[in-house]
């Protein structure tokens, strides 16, 4: 143990060696701040990717991460600058790159089991959330932070175009966020899955370090050192990518999307959350209580009398549009935004095309308000979770009005929502849909609608009364609840949802990070 | 006296007591970045209603406004090293708050401004963000090597002193993020915070303009000379 603290200690000074050599400015300043910015965006998108199985997604989750990656950056910054102060040189500018690429390794080889390194369960989860992202990602971001004032300072050598050197750099740093963030975002993680680009960068990092060492071309025992240290690390990475077993069968661009299955059905989960229950026999059959509240009022309302046509708001396993098409000579127009999601339910969950289903893959309120004039429906029905939570721009005032100017006159509105604690988002939700609907029924999913974290409703609207099933909420039952707190108008201006679900991610997240099981409920 | 005209605007002669270090130069770079991301943050709600909220929309948002700020800072870069100036500072920052102001004009008007349908989604999308985010992005990106180059008085400290703004603006960023994030997005609408975010950035360029620094050394020179006097 000594001596390879010895060795590398010889290692650190014998690369760190003032010299007319190590103070040579970079070659390509710009590429390098390019490179090194762009591995710390990447692992910023990923790092919400990384921990979304276990603590799904949600504002905490992702201000979590923005706030540890920008908190390491803006402290990397300051000791970066000391560092260029104090010992500015190539050989520094290696050592920190070759840094990076240990944290990186470090970070991967952390995410392989990130049960194990939950806080204790006594701390509010906000703080369980940030212990758990810093753990991983603060290390890295940090060290990444540090490598640009570093470049700064072996660049600047007249104080006349400070500006222009600094911007310039600056300009290449962040022309590489610009490239990871979309690279990681539309390529990368559904190409690769999330582990092996983390691996990625700690490759990319520890490369750098060995082409920034101003002894590499006479090959000093500094550089051969560095060299070495990096191929041992790279050597570790990508065992740790090799070894890596993902619960997911497919990482797509938003979702790490699993299939499990249970005595004939297959169960599909984006995330933490189940999001549709599919029978082998027979796909079309409703499983998921909350369909069977959508087939009990479909049915109450319309019979078997006529075809009916429909608008899905995302498709998850397809089960519900195929029961239309089946039992109801349906045909239905399904705007479902990830591709991945439609293929996984093509390939495991048997949905055949048809022209019965229209399936679109985009966001479902251009689909909407794109589709022919003409075309209307009798059922439209919101079934898009971002986590738990309804997209914001599909529960606003506005949205409702889209919906009812696609709908027959008689049409029904069916949404599934979820919602727990205070209710404050159900209860502005109602508020909110009553300004459109003169008829806002809600309805309870058997099993799913008692009290605890989060509980599953189903909301009917419509121009028309609403039947009633043996779950529907009585009108004065109704009222009382949309009395009991505020409730806020959710506008295009003014929607509010992370905040009004915050209770719901806060207990959830203190449930499962101690270890209580939940239920998972969604669409 | 005549007033200098480089106070309002960089015209005429470069004068030195325009290009005297700021003040708090941390400060501004703290809040003219937090401004940016506050505007980013919020870029995903104005969006929304026209193109949706998806993978692109995020990614254009980000894309968009990290571009901005990548080309702002070549350009702000040259603007310093050609005239380091405080009074060109203020108008960076007054010209920063008229761009944000468009927003508003742009987010009642988003649906006549859109991309022909006919557009792939991801075009539509980088179309109505760049139209809208680009433009303040681009200018607050300019307002940083301004700051750094006034602060900049000795090679010996430059990694000390560019490390420090730097810091001071991704703090800002940090704060902006969490306060939209937490706080903003719950109490206000998209548009006060839009037009909250126009002001501050105006009441930064007025701050940040020399013509204080040179009433008040008036004033004190002519405090002085009236003590003096007696």
């Amino acid at each position: 143990m000594t001596s390879v603290a010895r060795r590398l200690g010889r290692a650190i000074d014998a690369a760190t060696r003032q010299d007319d050599r190590d103070l040579r400015p970079l070659r390509f300043p710009g590429a390098f701040a390019f490179v090194g910015s762009g591995c710390l965006l990447v692992l910023e998108i990923a790092a919400g990717r990384i921990i979304a199985p276990n603590l799904g997604v949600s504002l905490y989750t992702w201000t979590s991460v923005i706030g540890v990656v920008l908190a390491g950056l803006s402290l990397g910054n300051w000791i970066g600058g000391r560092i260029a102060d104090w010992r500015p040189g190539r050989s520094t500018l290696s050592l920190l790159y070759l840094a990076s690429g240990v944290a990186s390794a470090l970070a991967l080889a952390l995410s392989k089991n990130l049960d194990a390194l939950a806080a204790p369960t006594t701390w509010s989860a906000e703080l369980q959330v940030l212990w758990l992202t810093a753990l991983l990602f603060l290390l890295p971001s940090i060290l990444l932070g540090t490598i640009t004032p570093v470049i700064v300072k072996l660049s600047l050598n007249s104080l006349d175009v400070t500006g222009r050197v600094v911007g310039r750099i600056q300009a290449a740093a962040t022309l590489g966020s610009i490239v990871g963030v979309f690279a990681t975002g539309f390529l990368l993680i559904s190409t690769f899955g999330t582990r092996p680009v983390v691996a990625g960068v700690a490759l990319a990092l520890l490369a750098l370090a060995i082409l920034s060492n101003p002894f590499w071309e006479r090959q000093s025992p500094g550089a051969v050192n560095v060299a070495l240290a990096a191929a041992v690390v790279a050597l570790f990475t990508v065992g740790l990518a090799a070894t890596y077993d993902s619960p997911c069968v497919k990482e797509s661009n938003y979702y790490c999307i699993g299939i499990e299955e249970d005595s004939g059905v297959k169960i599909l989960s984006l995330d933490t959350l189940i999001h549709g229950y599919v029978s082998l026999q027979n796909p079309a059959q409703p499983i998921y209580p909350y369909e069977k509240v959508y087939e009990s009022v479909i049915n109450a309302k319309y019979g078997k009398s006529r075809p009916l046509s429909s608008f899905s708001i995302g498709g998850g396993a397809f089960t519900f549009p195929r029961y239309l098409a089946r039992y109801h000579h349906g045909h239905s127009v399904v705007a479902e935004i990830d591709k991945e999601v439609t293929d996984v339910a093509r390939e495991q969950l048997g949905l055949v095309d048809t022209p019965a289903i229209d399936i679109i893959e985009k966001d479902a309120r251009p689909v909407l308000r794109d589709r022919p004039k003409g075309e209307k429906y009798d059922v439209v029905l919101g079934d898009a979770f971002g986590d738990i939570a309804i997209p914001y721009h599909l529960v606003t005032r506005e949205f409702n009005e889209l919906v009812a100017s696609r709908l027959r006159p008689d049409g029904l509105y069916l949404i599934n929502i979820v919602d727990g604690v205070n209710y404050d988002f159900l209860r502005s939700y109602i508020h909110t849909l009553r300004m459109t609907f003169p008829y806002v029924v809600l309805y309870g999913v058997p099993g799913e609608s008692g009290g605890g974290a989060q509980a599953t409703f189903v909301v009917g609207a419509s121009r028309l009364p609403l039947p009633n099933t043996a779950t529907t909420i009585q009108p004065a039952q109704l009222n009382a609840f949309l009395a009991q707190r505020h409730a806020t108008t959710l506008t295009d201006d003014h929607v509010p949802v992370d905040q009004l679900l915050a209770p719901v991610f806060r207990q959830r997240l203190h449930e499962s990070l101690s270890g209580t099981e939940q239920t998972g409920a969604g669409g | 006296m005549a007033r200098p005209r480089w106070l309002i605007l960089p015209i005429g002669e470069p004068d030195p007591r325009d290009s005297r270090p700021l003040r708090f130069p941390g400060v501004f770079a703290f809040l003219g970045n937090g401004c940016l991301l506050v505007l980013e943050l919020v870029a995903g709600r104005v969006l929304a209603p026209t193109v949706g909220v998806s993978l692109y929309t995020w990614t254009a948002v980000i894309g968009v406004v990290l571009a901005g700020i990548s080309l702002g800072s070549w350009i702000g870069g040259k603007i310093a090293d050609w005239r380091p100036a405080r009074s060109i500072l203020s108008l960076q920052f007054l010209l920063s708050a008229g761009a944000s102001a468009l927003v508003l004009v742009f987010d009642s008007n988003l649906d006549s401004v859109a991309a022909p349908f006919s557009w792939p989604t991801i075009w539509q999308v980088v179309w109505l963000t760049t139209l809208v985010f680009f433009l303040p992005s681009l200018l607050i990106g300019t307002i940083t090597p301004m700051i750094i180059k006034l602060a900049l008085t000795s090679l010996e400290v430059t990694g000390r002193v560019v490390g420090r703004i730097r810091a001071a603006a991704e703090l800002g960023a940090i704060a902006g993020v969490f306060l939209t994030g937490f706080v903003l997005i719950q109490a206000f609408g998209t548009r006060s915070i839009v037009t909250a975010v126009a002001i501050t950035l105006a009441v930064l360029g007025i701050i940040g303009n020399p013509v204080w620094g040179v009433a008040l050394g008036r004033a004190r020179a002519s405090a002085e000379q009236s003590t003096g006097g007696d």
